[in-house]
């Protein structure tokens, strides 16, 4: 790394900054659309940062340095003009031509940008200020439902929570699906973008083919997400500011059906008599009621930018979110800033861009909707003294399963704790910091000019602290067997970063009508994590004061590298005939040396039939290109708990309970030998793509389809292997394959576009079908990975990845149904016919947790000052095992225990009074179709603007989130699948429970007041 | 120019393969070393890597499958050697794998305790023959082990064999013809041989007699509660007791031979019989002198949900009076095993049986003195109702010179068992001599031994026995330690249609079953991925 930096040194070594001489020439002219004068058209002298912007009338003024200099004219939505200044188009006017594909923008693609019409691969480009207009918080809300083939999965309604990302489908089964985040040139480490303040995104590119991802090489098979942040302006705006801030309230929309106080005891005591009344109270408590609350959220940000000496352009930006749960005490916040600063130097022949960005974020979670729903609503919110005022002498005064009171207290342990003790009567302390930062040179070589060098140094760190367990004295304490009564807690630090250097050359030229883009590259990259964990006591405690460590303190410190070399190749003819080769060497320390190289080719080709002459003719086409793309990904991450799959490790016990009597030499730990595979390699995708961008009407019409096909060999994945050749009876290894195909279509309507009305209708549909292909060494097709685990039973798995199936496919029992439809508990169909149900009565229920079609629908409509539109995206042919109620499905309860549950009115439903059998678990009963439409918001806005002041204006919106969803699914939230990560959680929710709906945090409805000032 | 360019080249060069060097990272956490680094050169390290195959009997992690506690070795072998014959029957009928064992109905589909034995002997194995790749003398010289430690890993290498013995007499007791892996095979995902039952016999003996003349391995009752000489002869005459049945060819001779060394190492009975299998044999001097190899389950170490703790909490319900806890000493109740009645009548004499107050005689035998009726009945007309059939407390966590009431008040834990399992004693190696001189009609050298055990249990001397009578004694003084099944087919009675037992076979008065079942099955999964096993005969695929 050391040596790397004399790289830039080197580079640096150039930086002298020549004076320019010049002969001023003073530019005035008129800027019109065709319906019209256009205001605040950006007019820039090319190749420095002198520019201004047209006037109410769309003239404008400008000094330039020379009557030759190019200047640009150019305004959203049309096309850019570049003239020279003594142009003759000057003196009469200039007419832009209406452009609202944007063809002519640039679009950011991995190490460089080409234009949009020049694009050969599956590449979606969006401006984030066109996206969404309702109230924001997370930038994944910018992406939802508005890219064919990539399917945004939030995490839940907890403040500060992320969302997970699928770019055409899961490819992989233990590496990752996650797509790659690159944000201006740095791949974050985490597969988020909670940190990122919505408001500092200028757009979003996302790569879907492996001809466009394949720069990215193996760390792209899921795809790329590219966020480019704001920038200070180039051109001549010398100073702006602007502000966004929200207020929102949020209400919480969805409960779990279980029954009443009253009904309840009539209900248990009609089943069990008497001997249930002790474990009855005289209270009428709803336990949902109490945890769940309005929340209140606002968010700020606050933006400057401006341009220093003309040279140096920069932007700052700082924002502050305060966001508070509708479940009760859950909270998070997060300040961010971010700054810029982009000097041009050497007559532009040297740009520098330095970007840094710093967050930190707090936050205190609640979960406790199943511990609410389910507590038992005879009982009392509070232990209380006679005199009606709470007894804190037990359980911290809320009201819990046990004997005794105060010192004489016995905790139940069959029991859960009182809802609002797991929602208040815990500590959490601490925060995450992040940091972002990167530098790149780009010089651009004297004298070739068409030849230029990058280097990129970047970083992103993240580290924080936390603390947390619960109160002493409170009920989950007197579980704590190390400390019962008095607890302990979690003490954790943590670092991590991710480094890179990368550095390429770039020769670009145009050959009449033959234009090639070249770049040859170099990246390497260092992943590294440590951290502390430790569990300390809560209070005094017998001997141990307060803080003492209890057990170990674990280190944990991880390191990975990634070492790449790159090339592409782009060629095109007169923006007709367009090719582009791609080819990377890929090596990652996590295979041996013999396999850690992997080679990665890419190859598209693209024909921009509307430019052809035989189409000019036909004016109905504005736009026709057919896209061919072809290419091979590499996958190799299979997380950080796997960086050395290739060799033997030993692991040394740590608990106590992992130890064994050694006799005279006393108790031992125990040294394990894991399971390795010494030739693990990579994983490699194929993906073929086949595609049409079309547009009719001067592109009123226009859209895209995509037919993709994507095979994937030798998958990383955990597989049963003989025993005796290896220290476990399943190995990580390269075995087995897997087919994604697909069809995206997006189509976007634009029936009136006037300078006062525009109306723009978007509709992105994406139908793919996944299945394996193949599991085994052997090709056993019977064999079947079995996967997800459930509520209920003693650790056996529901679904089932089988060949000819899609990932996750439901393995189940068939219910059986008595004559009026009910189904009748611990029957099950005896498809072997055998007599008994054994496993082999399972089948495969063809269905899957994946949707066989997913959309995304969106309008927009301007209106003179005002604005109004919406979004939504659903989902057809996804299946939900509906394991909350499946857990919750009989009245039998264990009297023996000392303490009842609620029940859900699932109960009554199904009429089961007996214990469920192992096998009743597993029925097919539970699953259910959680196809959905969700309006995601509705939002209306008025722009007031006084052209006079310097282009002051604000906007004033209002917006509806998550205004309803529509589904046959009976659950919570038909999209309840997705992870939560947040770092700040108590209790982890299982991140691999795709399919299997173990309820979640209800997403609320948010009213959110909305105001933009820009300045 | 040029030269620039050349030295740009250059400089570009080291620069790029310095940081290809950076691909060969190692593991940064001390839990995550390689062999070199986690070995090295310190003891502690050769005594955790030996720790862990000991642990072979007790473990419970490392493997996937369905229900981790079920999958202990020590519980799954005695699964197979109880719940097959009359003396055990589970409750736990509605998994089916329990029936298939209870009812003596299984075949070559996945059994949840089978799978077990079968996963865990070879696992075993493995852990066995990686710690003696990581060894030898070459790999310790390298490390800087010399002298004084280099003799201590010898020791230690000939005890982690000794494991490995264990591990396939286990296995070929249950499968016959075992897939055959040592230090030498090939590792990987590789697809082990199979060999025959009478080859994997043959290693068993030829590695036993080796260990028991080498200098490496430990002399008898050296370091409780590590392998040492006795535990290998012991293991020696049990398979060579079973010779007839796994080579085809008795080795009476050989097994009287062994016992006689035995008795040359000075091990003597533990003067109360239910001493041997309480909370504190590991501590009790008594109970040492007699156990000559025992697992050393400990509530706070090992913390398994098989072994003794299984034993313990199995035998009880949650209805007993008084709870589980106040009699066997372990805070849990999973109603599964217990003994059918017969087999208690049959055995130990037992009358005047009280269901109400739980009082029985057991016609003078302290043997038959464990069983627990309060509240249990005779029949056994629902074999998936627990309290049919007689309890058998036989296994109590409560230390030999408390009560129940006082461990209870000074317990650190009452979730596990201290009990340390015994898988040798002098008790069974009696019974063998008896056997082998049964067959070498050398009965009278015999009977003093025999005597010793009937004096402990109260019961009355003999002067004279048979095979049945043998076989009899052993239902009395081995009740429960898992040995039932091969006894049974050493003595032609398991699947025979003439000595029948409740439930056996399919019938609720019993009926024979095939011969070939003296055999399992080899788990069908594992013969999917294993490309070189071929199934028991009789067994379908």
């Amino acid at each position: 790394m050391k040596n790397q930096v004399l790289c830039m040194g080197i580079l640096l070594f150039m930086l002298v900054v020549p004076r320019m001489a010049a002969q001023e020439y003073r530019l005035q002219s008129v800027v019109r659309a065709t319906d019209g004068p256009i205001v605040g058209a950006t007019v820039l002298e090319m190749g420095t940062a002198n520019g201004t912007m047209t006037d109410v009338d769309g003239k404008f003024v400008l000094t330039v340095s020379r009557a030759g200099a190019l200047v640009r004219i150019s305004y959203i939505g049309y096309r850019t003009v570049e003239l020279p200044a003594q142009s003759n188009q000057f003196r009469q006017g200039i007419t832009l031509e209406e452009d609202l594909l944007l063809l002519e923008d640039v679009v950011v693609i991995g190490y460089g940008s080409v234009k949009k019409n020049d694009l050969t691969g599956s590449v979606i480009a969006i401006k984030a200020e066109e996206m969404n207009r309702g109230s924001v918080v997370s930038a994944y809300e910018l992406l939802q439902g508005k890219v064919t083939g990539l399917q945004v999965i939030p995490g839940g309604g907890e403040p500060g929570t992320s969302a997970t990302f699928r770019i055409r489908g899961s490819s992989s089964l233990n590496a990752s699906n996650d797509p790659l985040i690159v944000l201006d040139g740095v791949p974050l480490t985490q597969n988020d973008f909670s940190s990122i303040n919505p408001n500092d995104i200028e757009s979003f590119t996302v790569l879907k083919d492996a001809s466009a991802a394949a720069i990215y090489g193996s760390r792209a098979s899921g795809g790329v997400i590219i966020i480019t942040t704001k920038k200070g302006s180039p051109d001549g705006k010398k100073f702006s500011l602007s502000y966004h801030g929200a207020l929102s309230v949020k209400q919480n929309t969805q409960r779990i059906d279980v029954m009443d106080a009253g009904e309840y005891r009539e209900f248990i005591t009609d089943i069990y008599g008497d001997r249930v009344s002790p474990l009855l109270g005289d209270y009428d408590t709803d336990w949902q009621s109490l945890i769940f609350r309005t929340g209140f959220m606002h968010d700020h940000s606050l933006s400057a930018s401006g341009n220093i000496i003309r040279t140096i352009p920069y932007r700052l930006s700082v924002g502050y979110t305060q966001d508070e749960g509708t479940m009760q005490a859950s909270w998070y916040k997060r300040s961010t800033v971010g700054l810029n600063v982009s000097p041009s130097l050497l007559k532009d022949h040297l740009k520098i861009a330095v970007n840094a960005r710093g967050s930190i974020g707090t936050g205190r979670n609640s979960n406790a909707l199943e511990a609410a729903a389910y507590f038992n609503p005879t009982q009392p919110p509070h232990f209380y003294n006679t005199d009606g005022s709470i007894d804190y002498s037990t359980t911290n005064g809320y009201w819990n399963w046990g004997s005794g009171r105060g010192k004489d207290y016995l905790a139940n342990i069959q029991a859960t704790g009182n809802p609002l003790a797991t929602i208040y009567d815990w500590h959490n302390k601490g925060a995450n910091y992040g940091f972002i930062g990167n530098a790149t040179i780009d010089y651009k070589v004297h004298g070739l000019e068409d030849l230029r060098f990058n280097l990129n140094l970047s970083t992103d760190e993240t580290w924080g602290t936390n603390q947390r367990g619960s109160n002493p004295g409170s009920f989950d304490t007197y579980l704590d067997t190390a400390a019962p009564g008095i607890g302990t807690y979690r003490d954790v630090e943590w670092k991590s970063y991710n480094r890179m250097l990368e550095f390429y050359a770039n020769y670009n030229h145009d050959f009449s009508g033959h234009a090639v883009d070249w770049i040859g590259g170099y990246s390497w990259q260092h992943k590294y994590s440590h951290s502390l964990t430790a569990q300390r006591y809560n209070a005094d405690y017998d001997t141990y004061p307060k803080d003492t460590l209890f057990g170990n303190e674990v280190t944990d410190d991880k390191e990975n590298y990634l070492i790449s070399f790159f090339t592409r190749l782009n060629y095109s003819y007169k923006s007709r005939y367009l090719f582009t080769f791609t080819l990377r060497d890929d090596a990652s320390s996590r295979f041996s040396p013999e396999t850690r190289w992997g080679l990665f080719p890419s190859a598209a080709l693209a024909w921009n039939v509307a430019e052809e002459d035989f189409l000019r003719s036909l004016p109905a086409v504005s736009t026709l290109k057919l896209r061919l793309g072809w290419g091979i990904t590499g996958q190799q991450d299979i997380g950080e708990n796997n960086y050395y799959p290739y060799i033997a490790r030993y692991s040394m016990s740590t608990g106590t309970q992992y130890m064994y009597y050694m006799g005279a030499s006393g108790l031992s730990y125990l040294l394990t030998p894991q399971a390795y595979d010494p030739g693990i390699k990579w994983e490699e995708t194929e993906t073929y793509n086949v595609a049409i961008d079309y547009g009719l009407f001067n592109n009123r019409i226009h859209g895209s389809v995509d037919f993709f096909l994507r095979k994937t060999k030798d998958l990383l994945n955990s597989v049963s292997i003989p025993l005796g050749s290896n220290f476990s009876n399943t190995l990580l290894t390269n075995v087995g394959s897997i087919e994604n195909k697909g069809l995206e279509v997006a189509l976007n309507l634009i029936p009136v576009s006037t300078k006062d009305l525009s109306v723009t209708l978007g509709f992105t549909g994406t139908f793919q079908k996944t299945k394996f292909t193949k599991l085994t060494f052997s090709g056993d097709e019977n064999y079947g990975v079995q996967v997800g685990t459930i509520l209920a039973g003693t650790g056996g798995f529901l679904q089932l990845h089988k060949v000819g199936y899609s990932p996750y496919a439901f393995y189940c029992y068939q219910q059986v149904y008595d004559a009026n439809g009910k189904p009748i508990q611990n029957a099950l169909v005896d498809r072997t016919g055998d007599g008994l149900i054994t496993s082999g009565d399972r089948y495969m229920v063809d269905k899957h947790p994946d949707p066989d079609f997913y959309y995304g629908i969106n309008l927009k409509v301007n209106y003179r000052n005002w604005d109004f539109g919406f979004n939504a995206h659903g989902s057809v042919g996804n299946w939900m095992f509906n394991d909350i109620y499946n857990a919750h499905s009989t009245s039998a309860i264990t009297l023996g225990y000392n303490m009842v549950d609620n029940y859900a009115r699932t109960v009554l439903k199904t009429g089961w009074t007996d214990t469920n059998s192992d096998a009743q678990n597993y029925s097919d009963y539970w699953l259910e179709n959680a196809s959905f439409f969700r309006l995601d918001d509705v939002n209306v806005g008025y722009t007031f603007r006084f052209p006079q002041y310097r282009n002051l204006s604000f906007r004033i919106a209002a917006s509806v989130q998550n205004v309803f969803v529509i589904t046959p699914y009976s659950g919570i939230d038909p999209e309840a699948m997705g992870a939560g990560s947040s770092s700040n959680y108590r209790y982890a929710y299982s991140a691999s429970s795709t399919g299997i709906d173990r309820s979640i945090y209800p997403r609320p409805r948010i009213y959110a007041l909305r105001l933009n000032i820009n300045f | 120019m040029r030269i620039t360019f050349l030295a740009g080249l250059i400089s570009t060069a080291i620069l790029l393969s310095s940081c290809l060097d950076d691909l060969n990272t190692l593991p940064l956490n001390k839990t995550d070393y390689t062999s070199e680094m986690a070995y090295g050169n310190e003891e502690v390290n050769y005594l955790a890597g030996l720790a862990k195959i000991y642990t072979s009997f007790t473990n419970q992690y490392d493997l996937q499958v369905d229900d981790y506690g079920a999958s202990e070795i020590n519980r799954a072998f005695w699964a197979l050697q109880e719940f097959s014959t009359d003396a055990a029957k589970c409750a736990w009928e509605n998994d089916s794998w329990v029936k298939d064992i209870n009812q003596n109905s299984w075949s070559s589909a996945d059994n949840a305790a089978t799978y077990a034995v079968y996963a865990r002997t070879l696992h075993g194995i493995t852990y066995v023959n990686e710690f003696l790749r990581q060894t030898t003398d070459a790999k310790l010289s390298e490390r800087g082990v010399n002298g004084e430690l280099q003799a201590k890993i010898h020791s230690m290498r000939a005890e982690a064999r000794f494991i490995r013995a264990y591990l396939y007499w286990m296995s070929m007791d249950i499968f016959g013809n075992v897939p055959f892996v040592t230090e030498e095979s090939e590792f990987g995902a590789v697809s082990p041989p199979q060999v025959s039952r009478v080859e994997v016999f043959d290693y068993i003996v030829n590695e036993l007699n080796e260990l028991s003349v080498s200098d490496a391995m430990p002399a008898p009752r050296s370091n409780y509660p590590r392998a040492d000489k006795g535990s290998v002869l012991g293991l020696l005459a049990r398979v060579y007791l079973n010779a007839g049945e796994y080579s085809g060819t008795p080795r009476w001779q050989e097994a009287k031979e062994t016992c006689e060394k035995i008795f040359a190492m000075n091990y003597t009975l533990c003067t109360d019989y239910a001493a041997l299998f309480r909370g504190d044999n590991g501590e009790n001097p008594d109970a040492l002198n007699e156990i000559m190899f025992a697992i050393a389950y400990d509530a706070a170490s090992i913390q398994s949900w098989g072994g003794t703790t299984f034993l313990c909490i199995g035998a009880t319900q949650v209805d007993d009076d008084p709870a589980g806890a106040l009699m066997v000493g372990v805070n849990d109740h999973w109603s599964g095993i217990r003994v059918p009645y017969e087999y208690a009548r049959d055995y130990f004499d037992v009358s005047a049986a009280d269901y109400v107050t739980g009082t029985y005689t057991a016609s003078s035998d302290k043997r038959g003195e464990l069983f627990f009726i309060k509240g249990r009945s005779e029949e056994m007309s629902d074999i998936a109702v627990f309290s049919q059939g007689w309890g058998l407390f036989k296994f109590n966590n409560v230390p030999h010179n408390q009560t129940a009431a006082e461990y209870y008040s000074v317990a650190q834990t009452l979730s596990f068992a201290n009990i340390d399992m015994p898988l040798i004693r002098l008790g069974e190696i009696y019974l063998i001599y008896a056997e082998a001189c049964l067959h070498q009609n050398a009965t009278a050298s015999a009977l003093p031994y025999l005597n010793l055990l009937r004096s402990r249990a109260g019961a009355n001397e003999i002067t004279s026995y048979n095979a049945d009578w043998l076989l009899a004694e052993r239902a009395r003084e081995l009740i429960w330690e898992a040995h039932r099944r091969t006894d049974l087919i050493r003595h032609g009675k398991f699947h025979s249609g003439t000595f029948l037992w409740k439930y056996k076979g399919e019938a609720y008065d019993g009926q024979g079953f095939g011969a070939y079942m003296n055999l399992f099955a080899i788990p069908a999964s594992e013969l999917a991925s294993n490309i070189n096993l071929v199934q028991n005969p009789g067994y379908i695929n």
